[in-house]
């Protein structure tokens, strides 16, 4: 572990100096306290952080934990002619991505969020808490893709097809499964579906601690019955570190027998 | 001694490692010289562990390297091309490196360190440096420890006149003090003032293994590059005669 830790170390350094990470903390910062300030209303901020939280921190997520890992690539040979586990490197190029991008999250969108004390603490804290289980799912995706793809390019263009898959294809599944089967019963269905997709699942549970809840119709009463109770918050945190797990465990495994 | 025996390796359909076996003998500096993919680096990649061979085995004094990882404490490795965190300064990247292993002396790295004139740079990002600076600090990286085998990829290639004097003089001093180089090259006249030992690549297969001067004088010509091309037209002649499409 020792070495874990001294990886994670150089790797925090490092990513920390990165201008990108820089430029997105300020940027964050910015449009939490801009929505902040231009919106009285703490339902209408949590809505407008939701898109940076579900839409955009997963997007930077994963392009820039991808990224990373390719421009290492020869140094993580390097790294690996010494005699070290491969495991131990692996959790260190993890944890040294992860956290810096948690920092940022809680710097970026915690730090407006909380000065400000416009959104109600355990709201804010669970916004917060979602978005970094998601921001934690697309490192753990981008991860999965450059073990697994080698050619930087097309690895590149499968993590973002992956976020946008995610973000956007699976939405306009739904909404066309709800239009072409309108006239029958779709409310577990619509449900299950929902829980399939981590950013779906995430957006759902905090909306419907929102006093706007009511507005989201049958569907919504179902989904909030559902996430109140304790079985389906069990459900719903451990499908989303299975969404964590299963992407880094298929990882480390490839990584383990890779070819450098 | 290491030695390789009927190792093969395929990465897909291309078969870039065939049987090859091999015995590198200690306190020599073993050449291992070859066409662009003859496999003369997956070759050196799976004695580091990097490449997981297909068929065959790996023996570091006497003990498999699938087995054990702690051979690697042995070796010091200068890659071809050294990428590094753009983000570290010099120093973090050879303490990095420094901090993975125990056997390091703190005067060889300050030694080194002055021997390729790597001072200014040490506290300067990675992402500010030239190519040959880089190169400089993968060479002390390999060197800073106290290894009995060097596996060196392409090691004189975007250095300056000056730092690969430096680096082929302490070559020959670590070889005196006992260790064993291993160094792929492309630099034919390079290695033969400093190489003991040549290995030829050719598709996968090693077509000469021998004492370098040996060579020389078998093939009865002046240098290795003309022994080399000579040797090389004697075997697609062979070849072409039993009927191979060169």
């Amino acid at each position: 572990m020792d070495i874990t830790y001294k990886i994670t170390k150089f790797q925090i350094q490092n990513v920390f100096r990165s201008l990108w990470l820089v430029v997105y903390a300020i940027g964050l910062a910015l449009s939490t306290s801009l929505i902040i300030y231009f919106t009285n209303d703490s339902s209408k901020v949590v809505v407008s952080l939701l898109t940076i939280v579900l839409v955009l921190n997963p997007l930077v997520s994963i392009l820039f934990g991808s990224i990373y890992i390719y421009n290492a690539r020869e140094f993580i040979e390097l790294v690996l002619t010494q005699p070290i586990e491969r495991s131990f490197l692996f959790y260190g190029l993890f944890l040294g991505l992860l956290i810096p991008f948690v920092l940022v999250s809680l710097l970026g969108l915690g730090g407006p969020l909380f000065l400000s004390g416009i959104v109600e603490v355990s709201l804010a804290v669970n916004l917060l808490a979602m978005g970094i289980l998601v921001q934690t799912i697309f490192i753990s995706l981008g991860i999965f893709v450059t073990i697994c793809v080698s050619d930087k390019s097309m690895g590149l263009g499968i993590a973002f097809l992956v976020w946008l898959g995610l973000c956007w294809i699976y939405d306009g599944f739904i909404l066309f499964i709800s239009f072409a089967f309108q006239d029958y019963p779709l409310e577990k269905l619509l449900l299950v579906l929902t829980i399939l997709n981590p950013i779906d699942l995430a957006r759902i549970t905090i909306l419907t601690k929102l006093d706007t809840a009511a507005m989201l119709g049958v569907t919504g009463a179902i989904f909030q019955t559902f996430l109140e109770g304790a079985s389906g918050n069990i459900i719903a945190f451990c499908m989303i570190i299975l969404w964590i797990i299963a992407p880094l465990l298929v990882a480390y495994r490839k990584f383990i027998r890779k070819d450098f | 001694m290491i030695e390789i025996k009927n190792v093969s390796k395929r990465f897909g359909k291309l078969r870039v490692l065939r049987e090859i076996t091999l015995t590198i003998p200690y306190n020599q500096i073993t050449a291992i010289v070859g066409p662009n993919g003859s496999g003369k680096t997956t070759l050196i990649k799976s004695i580091l562990g990097l490449v997981n061979i297909d068929s065959g085995e790996i023996f570091f004094d006497g003990s498999n390297i699938s087995k054990n990882i702690s051979y690697r404490s042995r070796i010091g490795y200068m890659p071809q091309v050294g990428h590094y965190p753009e983000n570290l300064r010099v120093i973090e990247v050879i303490e990095l490196i420094k901090s993975l292993r125990i056997d390091v002396a703190r005067k060889e790295t300050d030694s080194l360190i002055q021997l390729f004139s790597l001072e200014p740079y040490l506290d300067k990002f990675i992402r500010n440096l030239s190519g040959g600076t880089i190169q400089k600090i993968s060479a002390v990286i390999s060197l800073m420890f106290d290894s009995d085998v060097y596996i060196l990829d392409e090691p004189t290639a975007g250095l300056d006149p000056v730092a690969v004097v430096e680096l082929k003089n302490l070559i020959r001093e670590r070889k005196n003090r006992g260790a064993t180089f291993i160094v792929i090259s492309h630099q034919l006249s390079e290695i033969e003032t400093y190489a003991d030992r040549l290995v030829f690549m050719l598709n996968g297969r090693i077509v000469i293994d021998n004492e370098i001067h040996s060579f020389i004088e078998s093939v009865g010509k002046e240098s290795l590059e003309q022994s080399i091309i000579y040797f090389l037209k004697e075997q697609n002649k062979i070849l072409i005669n039993n009927g191979y499409n060169i």
